[in-house]
């Protein structure tokens, strides 16, 4: 995904994150996925994959996981570079 | 004799301590295993020679497990460090698994309260179990398919009079062609007994149950002792309700403990932590467990020996249990669930290692926040 500097990459992201973590597209930004023991690594795992990026261990918290913005935040803020 | 199997380059030195960690309890012809992090090398000590090929398959077939899985360590969220302390060895004298005097049994009775205190204060209501729980109740859990290693199951001689005439005659060789097993194993957690009690029915609101019974965990012969028992004292609080019921009780609890635990001035941390699950296809759940922040550990850790060791644990198991128990609230949802389990053989062994044998000279605040009075019991070992 390389950086994030506008906001047709800020919708790629969202829609990235929804096609490999199964989220149906109108799915709400703010609402709770409910990811549970069954899932939650393996959608993390593709996750990584899909935006070639490794989540250091500090960020291996379910919260920050637990909506569609809340994951976005997360890679945006620790993971993308942002073109500086 | 030993194998020194190397790791470096393949395995970091967590994954390596999570092999060893599986290494104890997948070969008995191992009296001893380490992972020695300067050589990156994974050391198992031998009964003997023919245990050598057994032993170096099973290390290299469990690296390549942990290879494969995702490395999630462990997140500290509290950390304590008491640089005053000189640790002490408690003499086995004075704990020994066998027996524990006096002095060391008031210091149990006093650490028991302090728990029952706060399960109290939560509303806890009182219970006893027994020793022994069913199959029937840890399959419902799937404790024996997740934890093997672990389970110890009750045997018994069937009522036969030839079976019974023979028991005398074959003595120890022979009980084991003699016995068959008896449908119960020694508990190994307080917890499951609340789960039967609660089986098949619905609460109306939340509820507090703490109980404190001994349980029983099979453990590698030549790790028993001091800290590590095959048979333990544990209470436990176990609470089931709405899920920010449930959290929230084991967020407070876990706040009250390190309150207490600061109160004793032990040194130590608390992490997220997973269950012990023995299968690589099971491991997924401990992860998740990590992740999900469904368990929390205090360790005390003693930064003379090095040694550390889990004293309590802060459980949300949300609807795992309770959905294999068919518990449900009374709108006939399945509830939450969770529990908080404290060792008490070693909070005991922590004071101990912390202040000395001698508990009459232990620091006056230490006896002060343990609500520790021996002055009764030194009158009557007096006379």
């Amino acid at each position: 995904m390389g950086n994030i500097t506008n906001l047709d990459q800020h919708q790629e992201l969202i829609q990235t994150i929804k096609e490999v973590m199964n989220i149906p597209p109108d799915y709400p930004l703010d609402k709770e996925i409910g990811l549970d023991s069954l899932n939650s690594i393996s959608a993390i795992v593709r996750l990584e994959e899909a935006l070639g990026i490794n989540f250091k261990n500090s960020d291996m918290d379910l919260r920050l996981f637990s909506t569609v913005e809340n994951i976005a935040t997360l890679v945006v803020e620790n993971y993308l570079d942002h073109g500086r | 004799m030993e194998i020194r199997y190397s790791v470096r380059d393949f395995l970091d030195d967590h994954q390596a301590q999570v092999v060893v960690s599986k290494l104890i309890y997948s070969s008995e012809g191992i009296v001893r295993c380490l992972y020695d992090s300067a050589e990156g090398e994974i050391v198992a000590f031998l009964a003997d020679e023919s245990f050598r090929s057994e032993v170096t398959e099973v290390i290299a077939r469990i690296s390549r497990e942990e290879k494969q899985s995702l490395n999630i360590r462990h997140r500290i969220v509290k950390e304590r460090n008491e640089h005053a302390i000189s640790f002490h060895e408690p003499a086995a004298s004075d704990f020994s698994p066998a027996v524990r005097k006096d002095e060391v049994v008031i210091l149990y009775g006093v650490l028991d309260a302090l728990f029952v205190h706060l399960a109290r204060k939560n509303k806890a209501r009182l219970r006893e179990y027994r020793s022994m729980i069913s199959f029937d109740a840890l399959d419902k859990c799937r404790y024996i398919s997740y934890f093997p290693q672990h389970i110890y199951m009750v045997s018994e001689f069937p009522h036969q009079m030839p079976v019974l005439e023979q028991v005398k005659e074959v003595r120890k060789a022979g009980y084991g062609d003699l016995s068959r097993l008896s449908g119960y194993a020694l508990s190994p957690a307080v917890c499951f007994h609340c789960y039967m009690e609660w089986c098949g029915t619905a609460i109306d609101g939340p509820v507090v149950l703490t109980a404190r019974g001994n349980c029983f965990r099979h453990e590698a012969p030549w790790r028993l002792g001091s800290h590590r028992l095959n048979e333990f004292c544990m209470r436990e609080i176990v609470f089931a309700g709405d899920p920010h019921f449930v959290e929230n009780l084991r967020n407070q609890i876990l706040e009250d403990v390190w309150a207490i635990f600061n109160d004793l001035g032990l040194p130590g941390l608390v992490q997220t932590a997973n269950d012990p699950f023995y299968y690589q296809e099971d491991k997924v759940k401990g992860q998740h467990q990590i992740i999900a922040n469904m368990k929390y550990e205090l360790i005390f850790q003693n930064d003379q020996t090095g040694e550390s060791f889990a004293i309590a644990s802060f459980n949300n198991v949300k609807d795992t249990l309770t959905r294999q128990f068919e518990i449900r609230g009374s709108d006939q949802t399945v509830v939450h669930s969770g529990c908080v389990a404290f060792g008490i053989d070693r909070w005991a062994y922590a004071l101990l290692s912390a202040y000395g044998s001698d508990i009459k000279t232990w620091p006056l605040h230490i006896k002060k926040a343990l609500k520790l009075n021996l002055e009764d019991e030194e009158r009557i070992w007096a006379t």
